[in-house]
């Protein structure tokens, strides 16, 4: 037995002093990257390419390796060059605009998502969601419009496709184009569904409550049964502390659709601002049973039970309402 | 001719009336109106060294992006406010020309002297953050605290116009953190100021990441330096007067570390119990605010999530900068309002006498404008009509946002909103003049009656460009009262001293305080504008001691010196009389 380790022992340390071929090593470093070790696969592929710079195939690996590892700095300039070597390469294209346009280069992201639509319906679906929002990110509001009408199957000159633009836009804070895009909807069919939604919603962004209102009320004149229009209807009556109104939408709100908290913490907001605390408590329990992650519900909880005199509690869920937005938030931008 | 004798008689009978009615008339609808017009006049008064503050084209990293704060007051004891303005550096900055802070002697005649170097002052600013004003040796001259990404300064007055600088001998250097506000407070009401000194975050200016290198260095899409989510928090500070020239830390003893995970900007102190204990407020960064409540034990309990002003009206954390506190709606509470960055608006809160606060920004119209990013801001009564009306300086941290077209640009007016009586806000900034409507990139803001005629004026430091001084030209026959409060058993300052004044049926009250607005100290004289009213019944002052005195027949349109000591007294300090260690 101690003469077979020896021999294992020494045979591993020839192998270790016997120089490995480049594509040994090249696959030696797809296998830690299989393996998760990124930073040691990096590493290798960085030693390798200094060795061996007239092998363009270990610049794409080692971009690949950075991108996985969330690094898209140093990803890019290694998935450009590939990518200007073989505009065909599919892989390299989808990981080039999402480097790009997940550290911050939109424009530079599109050259390449483009080229990956144009290889084929078959092109991956985030791929082209990205390149949508990257020619809205660019400016390129008409180019956005289509790609997003394509996404959703709508024609790029409909309503329709107005108002998904606009509701993306919103998303990404893009709030005068946004208002825009909702109007030319509203311009090409009066009626159209969510047009003066989104335009509640930009106008509540800018914390102009009344108008918000305003376009909520007109969505829910379109659109009786949207949910989702009652609860922000609800939620501008409450900023304007009209506390009837708020509560008789939000309930409304919830009737229609019983499978999110959002109704009901404006509605338990309305009632802590009327002093009725147990009320809000049980409808702040009835919100965190369907979202147990909503800090609000969990401040508001806190709110509640401090008015109650619950000392305790309410420190515990004020404490969770600061783990979870913390939780939620570290990693987003401002 | 009976028939005209009648008309006559009733004519003059209705112009007797006129005349009769218009004086109220005329006070309603000046009540009822705005007058509040700013010009800058910071060139013609000398104000002109330019703010360095990071590349004035772009800002790669946080560090160039946060400004500096300004100082009002009285270096000399001429009894006319003077100005300091805190400068920055760059990140590569030239060797022999790098940039100093500014002291600015006031002349008494609508100008400034730069005396930087004749008070010692022409040092490296480094990068130089936030200021604050008091005496910590209480030999009745001001001292200043300059906060720093890297050693904090102490510049002590030698009561001969120059400074010594002695942060390292008195213990208050600090370790090399970004420290950004700070205010002086006698937490411990032992008659000696102590020091609070609020800090952003860790960042090493050798590893600085790159803009775009995280989601955190993103916005709208773009790529933007990084922060401050993704940095290291900062640990705030608190060091204890010795009384013999050095400060001992506290920080830990005085559970000031009990909160931890902020990114903390603007510090100031009220006593929002009204328990005549000083507390500490502090703005930050996306994270939940501070109210460090003194537990008048030496130690301090941050209670701002239960007291309502950590989060907004939804418990959603704000990115705080700026600072201001005021009674707004004159019900003998001193309430809170606090800047925020862009995308949101600032929020003000409404003190409910039981140690909690409603947030009342959209009630009291405030929730508005939520395209501009808020820092410096002050309650300032700028018609002297008796109500504190707020200013707010603007400007975007972002200069790429001036290629967005997003109704978005990195140079943003200021904001006035004029004060109701006590009701609602409105912003009258369009109509507040060029001093207000013209877009500058502004961070610290302080309020002062700079000539001592009773109109408040307003000094902003602009990013990478001179400073703005905001004449106050509204002209109104309301009058006003001014207060210069002088400590004798308290700390000469008065630094924590609460003034209720009694002027016909209201009741008045402001604090005096060592720092506030976005890093910076407006005049530590108190003002307060009376309307209509030309006398005032008494001014209370319950000094940071305890002791609580009344000053009866008070000069209006003037500023008084109110001595401790020299007034009725009502309630003796708790601690006796004895004297402070000069």
């Amino acid at each position: 037995m101690p003469y077979i380790l020896l021999l294992l022992l020494v045979s591993s340390f020839a192998s270790a002093q016997q120089p490995q071929s480049p594509d040994a090593e090249l696959s030696a470093a797809h296998e830690l990257m299989n393996q998760g070790r990124l930073d040691d696969a990096i590493a290798q592929l960085s030693a390798l390419r200094q060795k061996m710079p007239s092998r363009p195939e270990i610049g794409r690996e080692l971009g690949i390796a950075y991108y996985r590892k969330g690094d898209f700095l140093h990803a890019s300039p290694l998935l450009q060059e590939a990518f200007t070597r073989d505009p065909k390469d599919a892989d390299v294209a989808q990981l080039l605009g999402l480097a790009y346009y997940l550290s911050g280069r939109p424009a530079d992201a599109i050259a390449p998502l483009e080229r990956l639509r144009a290889s084929g319906p078959q092109a991956n679906i985030d791929a082209a969601y990205v390149l949508s929002l990257c020619y809205a990110l660019n400016r390129e509001f008409d180019k956005a419009r289509s790609s997003f009408a394509s996404l959703y199957a709508v024609p790029a000159d409909s309503a329709a496709a107005h108002v998904i633009l606009a509701a993306m836009l919103v998303r990404q804070g893009l709030d005068p184009v946004a208002e825009q895009e909702a109007k030319a909807a509203l311009a090409l069919n009066a009626s159209v569904p969510q047009g003066h939604f989104v335009l509640g919603e930009v106008s509540f962004y800018r914390a102009d409550y009344e108008k918000a209102l305003g376009e909520f009320q007109q969505e829910i004149r379109l659109n009786p049964a949207f949910a989702p229009a009652r609860t922000r209807a609800a939620d501008a009556e409450s900023h304007l502390g009209r506390a009837v109104e708020a509560e008789m939408e939000s309930e409304r709100s919830m009737w229609l659709d019983s499978t999110t908290s959002e109704p009901l913490i404006v509605l338990a907001k309305t009632l802590l601002n009327q002093g009725r605390n147990e009320q809000a408590e049980r409808t702040l329990l009835r919100a965190l049973a369907l979202d147990p992650n909503s800090y609000t519900a969990h401040f508001l909880l806190g709110q509640a039970y401090r008015h109650l005199g619950k000392t305790e509690l309410a420190d515990r869920e004020f404490k969770l309402a600061a783990q979870i937005q913390q939780a939620q938030t570290r990693n987003l931008p401002r | 001719m009976i028939r005209m004798a009648t008309f006559r008689a009733a004519i003059l009978y209705l112009l007797s009336l006129f005349v009769l009615i218009m004086p109220a008339v005329s006070t309603q609808n000046n009540a009822a109106k705005s007058r509040v017009e700013f010009v800058d006049r910071a060139r013609e008064a000398g104000l002109t060294a330019e703010n360095i503050f990071g590349r004035a084209d772009r800002k790669d990293y946080i560090i160039e992006s946060t400004g500096t704060g300004v100082a009002i007051f009285d270096y000399d004891n001429d009894g006319w406010p003077d100005i300091f303005i805190v400068n920055g550096t760059t990140l590569n900055p030239t060797a022999g020309q790098q940039p100093t802070h500014h002291l600015y002697h006031n002349n008494h005649d609508g100008t400034f002297t730069d005396v930087t170097v004749r008070a010692g002052l022409a040092g490296p600013a480094g990068w130089g953050q936030g200021v604050c004003v008091g005496d910590i040796d209480n030999d009745g001259w001001p001292d200043l605290f300059v906060t720093s990404l890297g050693e904090n300064k102490l510049y002590r007055n030698r009561r001969d116009g120059t400074f010594e600088e002695i942060a390292r001998s008195a213990g208050v250097a600090g370790d090399g953190a970004w420290s950004t506000g700070c205010t002086f407070i006698d937490y411990d009401r032992d008659g000696r100021l102590d020091l609070f000194v609020a800090t952003y975050a860790g960042l090493d200016l050798k590893k600085l990441p790159e803009p775009g290198s995280a989601p955190t260095c993103q916005w709208k899409g773009l790529a933007v330096f990084c922060g401050p989510r993704g940095l290291p928090a900062g640990i705030n500070h608190l060091y204890h007067n010795r009384g013999d020239g050095t400060f001992e830390e506290v920080t830990k003893a005085a559970r000031i570390t009990q909160t931890l995970g902020h990114y903390c900007f603007a510090a100031t102190t009220l006593d929002f119990d009204n328990d005549g204990w000083p507390d500490i407020y502090v703005a930050c960064d996306s994270t939940p605010s501070i109210l460090y409540r003194n537990n008048h034990d030496g130690t301090f309990t941050d209670v701002a999530v239960a007291a309502g002003v950590a989060y907004n009206e939804d418990g959603r954390e704000q990115a705080g900068m700026g600072i201001a506190v005021a009674d707004y709606d004159g019900d003998g509470w001193l309430d809170l309002f606090r800047t925020n960055f862009s995308d949101d608006s600032s929020t003000l809160y409404r003190n409910n006498h039981d140690g909690t606060f409603t947030d009342t920004s959209v009630r009291a119209g405030l929730a508005r404008n939520t395209r501009y990013l808020g820092w410096g801001a002050a309650f300032a009564d700028f018609d002297n009509d008796g109500w504190p009306d707020l200013v707010v300086a603007n400007g975007h941290v972002y200069p790429e946002v001036d290629h967005l077209k997003l109704d978005i640009t990195y140079r943003e007016p200021k904001l006035v909103y004029w004060n109701r009586q006590g009701t609602t806000f409105q912003d009258v900034s369009s109509s507040a003049g060029p001093g207000i409507t013209t877009a500058v990139s502004a961070r610290g803001l302080a309020v002062g009656d700079l000539w001592n005629d009773g109109q408040m004026e307003v000094v902003v430091v602009n990013m990478n460009a001179a400073p703005s001084l905001l004449v106050n030209r509204a002209r109104t026959a309301n009058h006003w009262i001014g207060l210069h409060l002088v400590g004798v058993v308290s700390n000469t300052g008065a630094i924590g001293a609460r003034v209720t004044l009694k002027a016909g049926a209201r009741i008045l009250v402001d604090e005096v305080r060592s720092a506030s607005s976005y890093i910076s100290v407006n005049d530590q004289r108190l003002h307060f504008g009376l309307g209509t009213l030309a006398d005032v019944s008494y001014a209370e002052v319950r000094w940071s001691n305890g002791l609580v005195e009344r000053f009866h027949n008070l000069p209006v349109d003037k500023i008084s010196t109110l001595k401790e000591g020299t007034g009725e007294r009502l309630k003796d300090s708790p601690q006796g009389s004895a004297p402070q260690t000069k």
